[in-house]
């Protein structure tokens, strides 16, 4: 009896285990043909004993085909709402160019993406023929060598998109992404609260008298005093650290150095840290967490002065953050670190990848360069959902001259033209996620807990070097 | 004759076993080999698609030095110790009121109660953020009106952990609630009766004959909530953004498990998390029920 129930329950583990084999094999099994395409164009190029003369031969005929291939089939696309705005109205035009191609457009946030991206890529099927990557995860996916390798592809836009964009999207000298949009930052100012102030507000004007950090800081006092507006935002308890990020970017320098090594404890870093503390303790910025309604208010109702943000903030304040402060708003380039620095940073972007999955790589490549390769389109996206182009040939045309009724007739695209050639050459790097982590919690450390900055910024080098070996 | 008979009788043998096969089917694909699986990649460095490098050990031994883990770990007994007892025990007194034959409207009050459970948790942890807002939040506004100054919920360790655990318990008490009303309902009505009897007060009465009784109810209530407070998710993810802020102070074993393998692609490390959180956990839970075996006796 007992003998027998041993044998039933071997023979229901078995058909257990035979399951969860299958389940490995599957995994397996599916390494396999990763291989066996990856090996395919190299046997094609032999001709093998097996293959028949005819299809040899036919094959020989395509390959010697000098026409270009039929590009055709289906084309999905990962793409959040605001990118997806902007590329709707060009749709049809592109289905005129590549009538055989259709397009399946699925809408994810940026975050989603990434989760469902890495679910896809890890399973090795489900992935789209094109997503949309923010430059700042950039560098995280192009490790996982899942994506296609478009060196090729991109060799005739290397020199013409802005330099900074390549590096995130480089691994080992091959690029693995196409730039979408650069994020030069400028300094957002309340003409109002200005004048409120007893300050010019030209554009001009705000740019001479806030060329440094140090006269923004002396500013941040006045305006305090005659206005009682703040000069900025940035969170006591919730920052997510993007105004310490810039400031680092402006002064050419970021988490990591060009040799790997941890930067956290470089005077960029910590004199970058301890100015937002001296901001947020001298009672200057207004403790608002960014992304919410008290942040939003801050810019509606005049309660905060500037905001350093990059040229997709024009966008958000003119469409629904304070889309009735028509007029109020003006850019001037970011106050420098000393007289004469540099006046930018860079803060977010976007790009195209294509994921090695693809079985489509045409067409996925030419519906990338319809959108992200030639000028019109990209002045068309510009146009309408600001995203700002990184593709050095649209900053010329007449566009960008254009005046704009929302910034009270100052041509900011100009502005930010003007600003992106001087963006220091910094990549996000793949760890970014990690770096940007510890560095929340060491400004909570220092805004509220009165902690050094440098001690906070040494203890983020030290957590950060723990977790990213391994 | 006899092969033939064998066989038959092992079919029927074999039959209990087929009818639990599903079970055990579904238990090994969707439990059993993503277990075997994360143990493995624990020994190993993996960013969860290109190619594994086993290290042995390591992430187990930086796993101990990890000062953001046992941060986590912190984090969960002192959120256990704020929100566990509190919660059985109103559970416990509002099962008790609600049993009692006197009380009107049972169902609604129950439901009442339930409710939050049932809720999103998404949606409620977004309307306990609006509420714990700092400068716009209806909890500052009302606390203001009685003058109490601007509290910032989440600017101390303290004051975030009780968003955390005053969302846990809302949610978590109707659900309690309902089991122990469940125990209380399975208690003979006789016992009482003999209670009344022979002249046991009300107060022995709780004490002496439900309690004990409860006892199972109570420990099963108190296992599935001391798991629950150790592996919260959604509510550090939404009110902190993911962060866990301020000063990691509410961030909880399994949303830095989360955040290590999705948000970092460091699948091996966080499976080593997984594991030793999964031993504590075992451990925990074995030392819970031998203390309430202990004083059972």
């Amino acid at each position: 009896m007992s003998k027998k129930m041993v044998r039933t329950l071997v023979l229901v583990l078995v058909v257990v285990l035979s399951f969860s084999m299958m389940f490995t094999g599957c995994g397996a099994k599916n390494a396999d043909s990763t291989q066996s395409t990856s090996a395919a164009p190299a046997a094609s190029a032999e001709p093998a004993p097996a293959v028949s003369a005819s299809t040899a031969a036919v094959e020989a005929s395509t390959a010697a085909e000098p026409t270009p291939k039929k590009i055709e089939g289906t084309v999905t696309v990962w793409i959040w709402d605001a990118g997806n705005k902007a590329i709707d109205p060009l749709m049809p035009a592109f289905k005129a160019k590549y009538p055989d191609v259709d397009v399946k457009v699925e809408l994810l946030t940026n975050v989603d993406v990434y989760k469902k991206m890495l679910l896809a890529l890890s399973a090795g099927e489900g992935a789209p023929d094109v997503a949309t990557y923010e430059t700042s995860n950039l560098a995280q996916v192009v490790d996982t060598g899942a994506l296609t390798d478009l060196t090729d592809k991109v060799a005739p836009y290397v020199d013409k998109i802005n330099k900074f964009k390549w590096a995130d999207a480089t691994k080992d000298g091959k690029i693995y992404a196409m730039p979408w949009d650069s994020g030069p930052v400028g300094l957002y100012y309340n003409r109002k609260v200005f004048e409120k102030a007893g300050y010019a507000s030209d554009p001009d004007s705000v740019s001479a008298l806030l060329s440094t950090w140090d006269k923004y800081y002396e500013a941040a006092k006045v305006i305090k005093q005659k206005t009682g507006s703040f000069i900025l935002s940035e969170s006591k308890e919730k920052s997510s650290g993007r105004l310490f990020q810039m400031m680092l970017w402006q002064q050419g320098a970021w988490y990591v150095k060009n040799d790997g090594s941890l930067n956290f404890t470089g005077s960029e870093a910590v004199n970058s840290l301890s100015y937002l503390d001296k901001m947020v303790k001298e009672g200057y910025a207004d403790n608002a967490e960014e992304w919410t309604q008290a942040w939003y208010d801050g810019f509606k109702n005049g309660r905060v002065a500037t905001i350093p943000a990059a040229s997709w903030m024009g966008g958000f304040l003119s469409g629904w953050i304070a889309p009735d402060a028509k007029g109020e708003w003006g850019v001037a380039p970011l106050p420098a670190w000393t007289e004469g620095g540099i006046r930018t940073a860079n803060d977010g972007g976007s790009n195209f990848v294509i994921p090695a999955q693809t079985k489509n790589l045409d067409a996925a490549w030419a519906f990338v360069e319809y959108f992200l390769g030639n000028d019109e389109n990209q002045l068309a996206i510009y146009k309408a959902a600001d995203i700002f182009p990184s593709l050095q040939s649209t900053y010329t045309t007449d566009f960008f001259n254009e005046k704009i009724d929302y910034f009270g007739g100052q041509p900011v695209r100009k502005t930010f033209a003007d600003l992106v050639k001087q963006v220091p050459d910094i990549a996000y790097t793949k760890n970014y996620s990690i770096f940007n982590a510890a560095l929340m919690t060491a400004t909570q450390k220092v805004y509220l807990k009165n902690m050094k900055p440098e001690d906070a910024l040494k203890e983020a080098q030290d957590e950060v070097q723990s977790k990213i070996d391994n | 004759m006899t092969r033939r008979f064998n066989l038959w009788r092992t079919r029927q043998n074999a039959a209990p076993y087929l009818f639990i096969a599903p079970f055990f089917i579904l238990f090994s694909i969707f439990m059993l080999y993503p277990f075997v699986f994360s143990l493995i990649i624990s020994f190993a460095k993996w960013n969860g698609i290109g190619k594994m490098e086993w290290v042995g050990l390591l992430n187990y031994t930086r796993l101990l030095k990890d000062k953001i883990f046992i941060q986590t770990l912190v984090n969960g007994v002192v959120e256990f110790f704020m929100s566990v007892p509190v919660m059985l025990l109103l559970a416990l007194i509002l099962a008790f009121i609600l049993h009692q034959h006197w009380v009107k409207y049972k169902g609604f009050f129950r439901t009442a109660i339930f409710i939050p459970n049932v809720t999103s948790v998404v949606a409620v942890s977004y309307v306990f953020l609006l509420a714990f807002d700092t400068q716009y939040g209806l909890v500052n506004m009302l606390l203001g009106l009685v003058g109490i100054p601007q509290i910032q919920w989440f600017g101390s360790a303290f004051a975030a952990r009780s968003v955390v655990v005053l969302l846990v318990i809302w949610r978590w008490l109707g659900y309690n609630m309902i089991l122990m009303m469940s125990g209380l309902s399975s208690i003979p009505r006789d016992l009482y009766e003999a209670a009344y009897i022979d002249g046991a007060s009300s107060a022995k009465t709780f004490t002496r004959i439900t309690l004990p009784l409860m006892k199972p109810i109570i420990l099963f209530c108190s296992v599935m909530s001391t798991m629950g407070t150790f592996s919260l998710f959604t509510e550090p993810l939404v009110l902190t953004n993911g962060t866990g802020g301020p000063l990691n102070s509410t961030m909880s074993t399994v949303l830095y498990i989360y955040t290590q393998s999705f948000g970092y692609l460091k699948m091996g490390y966080a499976s080593s998390i997984a594991f030793v959180y999964f031993i504590i956990m075992f451990i925990f839970t074995m030392l819970q029920m031998k203390v309430t075996k202990a004083s059972d006796k």
